[in-house]
């Protein structure tokens, strides 16, 4: 059957495109579309007899869609989740993850209990406990380490956690771990956080404005694969006329609708937006007012791009130089443009650089704080969580903040320009496993499948094996929790009440997450974390519960969290042109295009551009050895990180981990549409499946991340060289060899966690 | 719903995502197996000397001489009054029959209980008011549900294709549908 369909619909299709297809250029002789163009909204709710909604917001990933929970009234079960039509926000659209999200609470795999230990680690055998047991026993051995190795000696994982809140890094805080951190963070948002304080001094993220813009650069990401509405948005825009440039080295679902797509070589992005910048200044395409009023180190920045033409840019990126000035004069002349970059760009050899010459390239064209552009945005009506406030930062005793692991060398991660002061976590792992410069032999993982999702796996492994006592909290038994002494269930965003407001999903409210059932035993990380302050002596710095801390984030806007409830949402719109009355929050008041904080943390303060080799295999004498480049940013629409392998919805639909690689090389390496291939970077190899594409470079494979067992593409990322000043690790363009595999405990269903 | 419909599918704007597929499923209430709703993919195609790389919804298309409902021995599949072909489990006998004579490969055998199962255009949400699940949740708000008197205006001109109650539409391809059109 299948194949009958795809006769269909490649028949269908044909394959004679339209000469004129967006070849008009609509952004540069713009118009309104006639509206009948743009697609249908759904008004009605599906609501059916013997039924009750809970209106609620998905947290199936950071997106947060509003949606309605759909109850059967006699048996209290979710009966489906859908997207909520009447949602300001997401306007009734949910992905296939949201849409999916039942099986987060009926799935036979779901931790319901707390556990405790019963045999020899990681034997799977254990011993059902009760909560108050469960949380003494954590508390009593943390205070225990403490006592013993001193707080640094207890580190406080997390990964993304169930929802979305900073009490855990209070918690951390408050103990004084100051080896606090995420598996993400240095390679995951943070670079683009600090980018934004340094260069805006904006608390939080820049956002780009989709509805007014008529230019959508996106840098790093797939947004149809991983961020839904954005992604309605986007089209949106796209239909109505905007031009639609990506940045990616993948022909990805995104690039395959952009009108300039720029397949640049991996973990060279920073060059790329150097040439950018460079024909963008040397055409003079600049906005001189803006430079003039609001910018700093202009003359300097000029200078600096004189050797970055597009033709150097050529030879690193392997994007034409017409290309790149193409792209530069449609971005620069379209305006207003907004830029829409991710992961991609946290994750690369040099995070900071490469985010600070995205940032500068919106700046030099006067594409911030427009309609259209890229809008900062720092606060709005409730008490915030991303504050150094609400973290308690000060709560942690300052004679052993220069303790933490990587204190030294990363400033921009582990000092206060982050947004939440961490360890470096490469450093803090090496210390796990050595003892040096000192023991830390205890682990608290809330949301984190450390296992998993931290680079080097076999490196993580060892070091983990190594702690005395590790507690992990989750919504299944991942192999991180197989590796734990005590395991606590948390609930999933359908069994718990939050408060979503996160400038990065959703800039322009404030959302209440609703509870709509509950399971067993299983328990809201918040309140978790709550008593378990409590256990800890910490109470004083704690709310009695997650209702109370809500109440007290929403007092500022006059309500509870109950009637907030009710309200669901409040509205903060964007406001354009606000440096007018308030300047930017810098310390020279402007746009930093010249970074005085950077220079201060002894960090390049114009971008540079340096080689992106990484590892053992990063040698020039190795590129025979090692003669492909590995990249891991493959987004599958179904999963987020490491979750969602067990939901037989989604698995179905991507029951496999693949990896990209184009035809040419495959046919060199003997390798098979589906054959499972061996990647292998001189740190470990892992096994993925070939997916053969001429959406990729001959000499560079893409490899989905988050799979268990040795399909974990994180097994080859090696430890060597780290971003300047923010660690982050790179994971693009690292040097590999390839080779058919075999598919010997590559099983599938490994990631099922039953 | 007196007057016949059409669920216009502008190809321009599927991002691939495969949301339209658990749509489906979550509304038919389908545990792992059939996929009444499928996305295909033309993976990336050099034409023109330009990479391209295509996504198609494939699902029932209410046909308007539907083989399915031809070959049906016990009489099971109806059309319904707004051009809708519908199959009634009741009185289905899970021959299989219609699986089989489908051109489109769009009924999958193992529905529920032996019974196959397709699109039904969401029966139930439209008699609720609604639009089809695929159609509300789609990230690229490809689907588009309107009366057909209204759909020869609604598409203004665009390459169009349809063979019942499902129209394809473009800006981009020529030939849409041409290849279908020919005899074989």
């Amino acid at each position: 059957m299948e194949e009958i369909r795809r006769q269909f619909s490649l028949r269908l299709i044909g394959n004679r495109v339209n000469p004129d297809y967006r070849r008009e250029a609509p952004w540069e002789r713009w118009q309104e579309r006639p509206a009948s163009h743009a697609a249908q909204k759904s008004a009605s709710i599906s609501l059916r007899p013997g039924e009750r909604i809970v209106r609620s917001a998905c947290y199936s990933c950071n997106m947060c869609c509003e949606v309605l929970v759909f109850i059967d009234e006699a048996t209290g079960r979710i009966l489906r989740v859908e997207g909520d039509p009447e949602s300001p926000i997401s306007k009734g659209v949910l992905c296939a993850k949201g849409l999916a999200a039942r099986d987060l609470v009926y799935n036979p795999g779901r931790l319901r209990h707390p556990l405790k230990r019963a045999g020899e680690r990681g034997k799977g055998k254990w011993e059902r406990i009760s909560w108050e047991e469960a949380l003494d026993g954590i508390a009593g051995r943390l205070l225990e380490h403490r006592r013993k190795d001193g707080p640094q000696g207890v580190a406080f994982l997390q990964g993304t956690m169930r929802g979305w809140s900073r009490v855990y890094s209070r918690l951390a805080n408050a103990f004084g771990a100051v080896n606090h951190g995420a598996a993400g963070w240095a390679q995951c948002l943070w670079p683009r956080l600090v980018d934004n304080s340094v260069t805006f001094g904006a608390t939080y993220t820049e956002v780009p404005d989709f509805e007014n813009t008529r230019c959508v650069l996106v840098w790093g990401t797939n947004p149809a694969s991983t961020w839904p509405y954005f992604a309605s948005q986007i089209m949106d825009a796209r239909q109505r006329g905007a031009a639609l440039i990506v940045v990616d080295p993948y022909l990805s679902e995104t690039a395959a609708k952009a009108d300039l797509w720029i397949q640049l070589k991996p973990g060279t992005d920073t060059a790329l937006a150097l040439t950018l910048l460079h024909t963008v200044i040397g055409e003079g395409r600049c906005d001189s007012e803006f430079i003039r009023d609001w910018t700093v180190g202009f003359d300097r920045l000029a200078e600096h791009i004189g050797t970055y033409t597009p033709e150097w840019g050529e030879a690193i990126t392997r994007v034409p130089a017409a290309l790149i000035r193409k792209a530069a004069r449609v971005y620069a002349t379209a305006k207003p443009s907004a830029i829409y970059r991710c992961v991609s760009l946290d994750t690369v050899h040099d995070s900071i650089q490469a985010c600070r010459a995205v940032s500068i390239l919106a700046a030099v064209t006067g594409n911030i704080g427009i309609p259209g552009g890229n809008v900062t945005v720092s606060k709005r009506g409730e008490t915030s969580q991303n504050t150094h406030a609400f973290i308690g930062y000060d709560l942690l005793p300052p004679d052993k903040i220069p303790l933490r692991r990587g204190f030294d060398e990363f400033p921009l991660l582990c000092d206060t320009l982050s947004p939440v002061p961490t360890a470096h976590m490469p450093t803090l792992w090496e210390t796990v496993a050595s003892d040096a410069p000192y023991p830390v032999k205890a682990a608290l993982i809330f949301g984190s499948n450390a296992l998993i999702s931290y680079s080097n796996t076999p490196r993580v492994e060892a070091a983990m094996r190594k702690l005395e006592f590790i507690a992990v909290c989750d919504l299944f038994m991942t192999p991180t929790a197989q590796m734990a002494d005590i395991v606590l269930p948390a609930s999933s965003w359908l069994e718990r009440d939050n408060l979503i407001s996160s400038f990065q999903v959703c800039p322009t409210y404030t959302i209440a997450q609703q509870k709509a059932v509950e399971l067993a035993e299983a328990r809201s990380d918040v309140d978790i974390v709550c008593d378990l302050a409590g256990k800890l002596g910490l109470a004083d710095h704690f709310w009695s519960d997650s209702g109370e801390l809500y109440d007290s984030l929403v007092k500022p806007t006059g309500l509870t969290f109950r009637e907030f409830k009710k309200k669901k949402r409040m509205h903060a719109p964007f406001v354009y042109r606000q440096f007018e009355k308030n300047g930017f929050d810098t310390p020279s008041g402007k746009v930093e295009l010249y970074s005085s904080l950077l220079e201060q943390n002894r960090c390049a303060p114009l971008p540079v551009y340096t080689e992106p080799l990484a590892g053992p295999a990063a040698g020039p004498d190795r590129q025979q050895e090692y003669p492909y480049i590995l990249t891991t940013g493959w987004r599958l629409p179904v999963y987020r990180h490491t979750e969602n392998r067990q939901n037989p919805l989604l698995r179905e639909v991507h029951p496999r981990p693949g990896v990209l690689i184009h035809p040419d090389t495959a046919a060199r390496l003997d390798i098979a549409e589906g054959d499972p291939v061996t990647i292998e970077t001189g740190t470990g190899a892992a096994t993925l499946f070939a997916c053969i594409t001429l959406g990729i470079h001959p000499d560079v494979v893409q490899a989905t991340p988050g799979w268990p067992g040795r399909a974990n593409i994180n097994r080859v990322i090696p430890w060597g060289r780290f971003a300047e000043g923010i660690g982050s690790v790179p994971m693009r363009g690292i040097r590999c060899r390839l080779e058919k595999g075999s598919a010997d405990g590559v099983d599938p269903q490994e990631g099922g966690y039953r | 719903m007196n007057s016949r419909i059409v669920m216009a599918i502008d190809l321009d704007r599927c991002w691939g995502c495969r949301t339209c597929e658990v749509a489906c499923k979550q509304e038919l209430a389908l545990a792992a197996g059939p996929r009444p709703m499928r996305v295909m993919e033309t993976g990336a195609r050099l034409l023109d000397g330009a990479l391209h790389r295509d996504f198609i919804p494939t699902l029932c298309q209410h046909c308007d001489r539907p083989a399915c409902l031809a070959a049906c021995p016990v009489e099971a599949i109806v059309r319904e009054a707004d051009g809708t072909i519908q199959i009634q489990p009741e009185t289905c006998n899970g021959c299989g029959a219609c699986v089989t004579v489908c051109p489109f490969g769009v009924i999958e055998a193992d529905g529920y209980e032996g019974v196959p199962v397709k699109c039904t255009l969401c029966k139930a949400r439209r008699e609720g008011g609604a639009v089809p699940s695929c159609a509300q949740h789609c990230i690229g708000r490809v689907m588009t549900l309107i009366d057909e008197d209204r759909f020869e205006q609604w598409r203004q001109g665009r390459y169009a294709w349809k063979t019942g109650r499902i129209a394809y539409v473009s800006d981009k391809w020529t030939g849409l549908g041409q290849a279908l059109n020919d005899p074989q």
